[in-house]
């Protein structure tokens, strides 16, 4: 955000502390595109999805007079959205998914450089990854957080972010790895 | 752009999503309970319930004051002490000595004076206003699902947020305003407090 746009989420966020929807829903507006891309990541579901951008706007507008530094107000939304589509799917699944567990990287040092040349799908990222891994992914690579950023907002050791951060990259380079040999092996196939 | 960025906006943002950000901002607003969505799910067992009640309940019962739970989540987990205490600005013991006023907000909130008894977080004394998410409209009490209204001469576990405009402390739904029984209870609570005190987690929003 550049200065005039920290300003004026600051002037909104101000208005919207006083009860005032119309800057509220200004606020809101600018980052629901955000929060439905990420509960439908978590739920595959455009319905569901809806009913997160729906609940996120309920939460966050009862609880803005408690938000004390208007320049955290996305981070504080994507914090909600996070939570709320947690609860969808533990309603469906009747589990907590994110309760992440203390790791450390073992003797595997792995690079994230190592995974620049990564392609990947909209329906491997969906698929493969489970609750944990695809709310440090997107936090990281769509809402361009640092590693220590992403720490904070899910309140977990940063050892354990990058422990999840690789574990995920690493299974969306397997499974690339996966059609990449399946795909050899039908054109083996074929050839014969 | 980054491959995963670009996968992730394929995602189709649907037409009508400023409409159901409007929606949720008017259901805070008007604390309406319904989910659209799933309203013909319950409105036939709720239309037999209410017509049973009317059928078999007596009169004096149907007068009784009914709870209507403010729906959702909190900003922080509430049932998570450490949470609680690093959302707060003050963590307390303290006796409700008298109910103030209920306003009406989105949702009824109730004031009441609170004397300090002794301090976790923060250093409050004498006594002090505190504002409760909960209270009666007419004869429907609005309130958090596990949270119960204060009550005067009984003593509490607090943790609060300072509100400056208004110049009271707002209690923290559920594990904010722990009510405290006996002498073994509060020891019990200024321990666990305490403890969680020493491992806050900070609200990210603050």
């Amino acid at each position: 955000m550049d200065y005039l746009e920290v300003n004026i989420i600051k002037h909104l966020v101000e208005k919207a502390k006083n009860g005032n929807e119309s800057a509220f829903l200004e606020i809101f507006m600018h980052y629901q595109e955000d929060i439905y891309r990420m509960a439908f990541l978590y739920l595959n579901n455009s319905n569901d999805a809806l009913d997160v951008v729906q609940d996120t706007a309920y939460q966050s507008f009862k609880a803005i007079k408690y938000l004390k530094e208007a320049s955290y107000v996305k981070t504080w939304l994507i914090k909600i959205a996070i939570n709320c589509s947690l609860n969808v799917l533990r309603k469906r699944k009747k589990v907590l998914p994110l309760r992440v567990e203390y790791e450390e990287l073992g003797s595997e040092k792995l690079r994230f450089e190592d995974f620049t040349d990564l392609s990947l799908t909209l329906k491997e990222l969906i698929e493969i990854l489970d609750e944990g891994e695809k709310t440090i992914i997107f936090l990281r690579f769509y809402q361009d957080l640092t590693i220590r950023e992403v720490a904070e907002i899910l309140n977990i050791p940063l050892g354990s972010v990058k422990t999840i951060l690789y574990r995920a990259l690493k299974k969306l380079r397997e499974n690339m790895k996966g059609d990449e040999d399946y795909e050899r092996d039908q054109e083996a196939n074929q050839s014969y | 752009m980054n491959e995963i960025k670009k996968q992730i906006n394929r995602i189709d943002i649907p037409n009508n999503i400023t409409m159901r950000s409007k929606a949720g901002i008017s259901k805070a607003r008007n604390g309406i309970l319904f989910n659209k969505k799933k309203w013909p799910i319950y409105i036939i067992p709720l239309a037999i319930a209410l017509l049973l009640l009317t059928i078999y309940i007596p009169n004096n019962l149907m007068h009784q004051p009914t709870t209507q739970y403010i729906e959702g989540d909190y900003a922080i987990d509430v049932f998570n002490r450490n949470e609680v205490v690093g959302f707060a600005d003050n963590v307390f013991i303290g006796k409700v000595t008298k109910k103030l006023q209920t306003i009406n907000l989105r949702y009824p909130e109730t004031q009441f004076s609170v004397e300090v008894k002794s301090n976790i977080k923060g250093n409050l004394s004498g006594e002090i206003t505190v504002n409760q998410q909960a209270g009666y409209e007419d004869e429907r009490l609005f309130i958090y699902e596990g949270d119960k209204l204060l009550e005067e001469g009984e003593s509490y576990m607090f943790a609060t947020r300072f509100m400056e405009g208004e110049g009271w402390h707002t209690a923290i739904p559920i594990g904010g305003d722990v009510p405290i029984k006996n002498e073994k209870e509060e020891k019990e609570l200024i321990k666990n407090y305490t403890n969680s005190f020493k491992n806050e987690i900070p609200f990210k929003g603050n």
